[in-house]
């Protein structure tokens, strides 16, 4: 029931507050040349202390896998946002298919305007099955100044490039 | 000699693959049905040669804000990313007309984790190769499947006339066998073939890559047609450094944005064009005719599987009971000497018989005889050739009789098939009783037992006495 209300009140704060001021964010991954199964990504805007405040965009459409990520996984736990009815009609508007080693892949993200340029972060997520899990593998400062630079990732990103409209 | 080969490699064979292939051959199917299910979808664009990117490009252009990506599945699908009025969005598309046909949905769970067991049974790397060596059985099986009934019928050219056998199974046995020989076999060496590549087993091959001044070439997109096509990514942004990466089945271009002149054209390793050649062979998913056949196949494995077991329970699992038949250690020689294999098939049961009475039973023919390390008992079932003559494959006996002391004292029993309708009825059954009681250490367990015309019942009555000796 307080998941229930929770989700209410999320809703709630979408739908009356001014959802439209979004930054579009355009990204470019470059994956690692590595064989096997494609990389899972989750990609979360954290505050300050890590805390998730959002997520803006997952790889991969294998639910069983998302577990992989652990962060994030931990994070669904604890705000009781992990079954079925809670969680993945939000993860279904906003998944795209895995990037395979050696791929590059081009996706838009939007986040919130109040989140951007405000002390929030942009964290990038990455496993693939019987490899590595990397919870860090992008940790960036969600700020015009940062988006402008190029990222090397910490693990299956190799590199990635953003393109920010306000 | 060489019959007896081939059926019992293609026996072999079939035993020990018989559980995997089965699993395989029901998840093949499966796939088979999710393959011609996909072909009716109507993101599946039938004629992709007829549209050259240019067009499809210029379409896109027209309808959407912004396209990142481009790409072409296996099965025909053309795929957008990208953002249109709706926002980002990634979705199959019409070629022709640049409009959205249907959102791209995940695989449904049902048909993916049928997918995962059918490549590697669950069991990753292990069930791969696991998977991979039943392909290779499956070659091996279709090879020894076709010589034996080549053999069985008289030549290969008898394949294209009807069948004339008259057991249904080993008739629906041969009828596919007739039909789907080549699809089986193809399967069996695609699959093998994609395993073995999955194994990274053909990473040593380079690319082959020349580079271009600017403006040097010029890539005409009219003369791509998206049949070629695997992905086409856009530039990232309008940086000069960024440019189109236009893959190609078996080169990639990269393109430099405004004039499209060529910097780069990379191309694949051989292996590259083979495994998309196998992938199709395989799974057939680009095509409705392939993946039906393909479909059909697998359907026919089974039915392969079912008709097989039939045939083989009565001759073939014979080999399996070969360790028993050890004459070395054998307590108990059957012997037998047959014109038409008659005598054959009552000593066949007799050695089951008294395998089921816990006796160590060795089973051969007359003209194998030998010394018998720890036989105590020898039964021999005889027919008669013609004039009280020895049947052809116990012609060699007496005289090997002769040669081979046996080390312990054997009791024996004869047991005689002739007809009453000729006058020398069960004579070489006669002469061997003669022979035999001669030799020191042989005594008869009871005198000589004929049988006319093969009579079960008779050889019951016989059968029930030797048991009752030997307890």
């Amino acid at each position: 029931m307080q998941s229930f209300f929770k989700i209410l009140l999320i809703s709630f704060l979408l739908f009356f507050f001014p959802i439209d001021k979004e930054v579009e964010i355009k990204c470019l991954v470059e994956i690692m040349d590595y064989r096997g199964e494609g990389a899972y990504f989750v990609i979360s805007v954290l505050d300050e202390e890590e805390n998730y405040i959002k997520t803006v965009y997952v790889l991969g459409d294998d639910k069983s896998w998302f577990s992989e990520m652990k962060a994030f996984w931990i994070n669904l736990r604890k705000n009781n946002l992990f079954s079925d009815e809670d969680f993945y009609p939000l993860i279904d508007g906003i998944s795209g298919p895995t990037i395979s080693g050696g791929e590059r892949r081009v996706f838009q993200i939007k986040v919130p305007k109040n989140l951007f340029n405000n002390g929030y972060l942009l964290r990038f997520e990455t496993a693939v099955e019987d490899k590595a899990y990397h919870m860090n593998d992008i940790n960036i400062a969600l700020s015009t100044e940062s988006l402008k630079q190029a990222h090397m990732g910490q693990g299956f990103i190799k590199k990635i490039q953003f393109i920010a409209t306000e | 000699m060489m019959k007896g080969v081939w059926r019992k490699t293609h026996f072999l064979l079939a035993f020990g693959s018989s559980l995997f292939l089965f699993l395989a051959s029901v998840s093949g199917f499966i796939l088979g049905i999710e393959a011609l299910l996909d072909q009716t979808k109507p993101q599946a664009i039938d004629s992709l040669e007829d549209h050259s990117l240019k067009t499809t490009l210029e379409a896109l252009d027209t309808n959407m804000k912004e396209v990142f990506e481009i790409s072409i599945s296996e099965k025909n699908y053309v795929i957008v990313q990208g953002i249109s009025e709706d926002g980002f969005e990634h979705f199959y598309v019409d070629p022709k007309t640049g409009l959205k046909i249907n959102s791209v949905t995940p695989t449904s769970p049902f048909f993916k984790q049928i997918r995962s067991f059918h490549r590697s049974l669950f069991l990753k790397n292990t069930g791969r190769i696991i998977v991979g060596i039943i392909a290779f059985l499956l070659i091996l099986l279709s090879i020894t499947g076709l010589f034996l009934l080549a053999q069985r019928i008289g030549g290969i050219k008898q394949l294209f006339f009807l069948t004339k056998e008259k057991n249904i199974y080993r008739k629906t046995h041969i009828i596919l066998g007739k039909w789907f020989f080549i699809p089986v076999l193809l399967i069996g060496f695609s699959g093998a073939y994609l395993t073995i590549e999955r194994l990274n087993a053909f990473t040593n091959q380079e690319s082959n890559t020349k580079t271009y001044a600017k403006g040097e070439k010029i890539l005409d997109l009219n003369t791509i047609h998206l049949n070629d096509i695997a992905r086409v990514s856009y530039p990232f942004s309008k940086a000069e450094d960024e440019v189109y990466n236009i893959e190609l089945k078996d080169r990639v271009f990269t393109v430099r944005q405004g004039d499209f002149s060529i910097l780069s054209e990379e191309i694949y390793p051989f292996h590259h064009l083979l495994k998309q050649w196998n992938y199709f062979i395989h799974t057939g998913e680009s095509n409705l005719f392939v993946a039906l056949i393909l479909t059909l196949a697998a359907l026919a494995l089974v039915f392969f599987m079912f008709t097989g077991l039939k045939i083989t329970s009565k001759t073939s699992l014979d080999l399996l009971s070969l360790n028993k038949n050890n004459l070395k250690e054998a307590s108990v020689v059957i012997l037998y000497g047959t014109e038409t294999g008659n005598s054959y098939q009552f000593a066949k049961r007799l050695a089951k018989t008294l395998r089921k009475e816990n006796h160590s039973v060795g089973l051969t023919s007359l003209n194998n005889y030998s010394i018998f390390p720890k036989a105590k008992t020898i039964l021999i079932l005889a027919a008669t050739y013609g004039d009280g003559e020895a049947p052809s494959n116990a012609d060699r006996f007496e005289k090997r009789f002769n040669s081979s002391a046996q080390p312990h004292s054997i009791n024996f029993s004869i047991l005689g098939f002739g007809s009453k309708s000729y006058p020398k009825f069960c004579q070489f059954a006669i002469n061997l009783q003669t022979l035999l009681e001669k030799q020191d250490n042989f005594s008869s367990l009871m005198p000589l037992f004929k049988i006319n015309n093969q009579s079960e019942t008779d050889y019951y009555s016989w059968e029930g006495m030797v048991i009752n000796k030997l307890k």
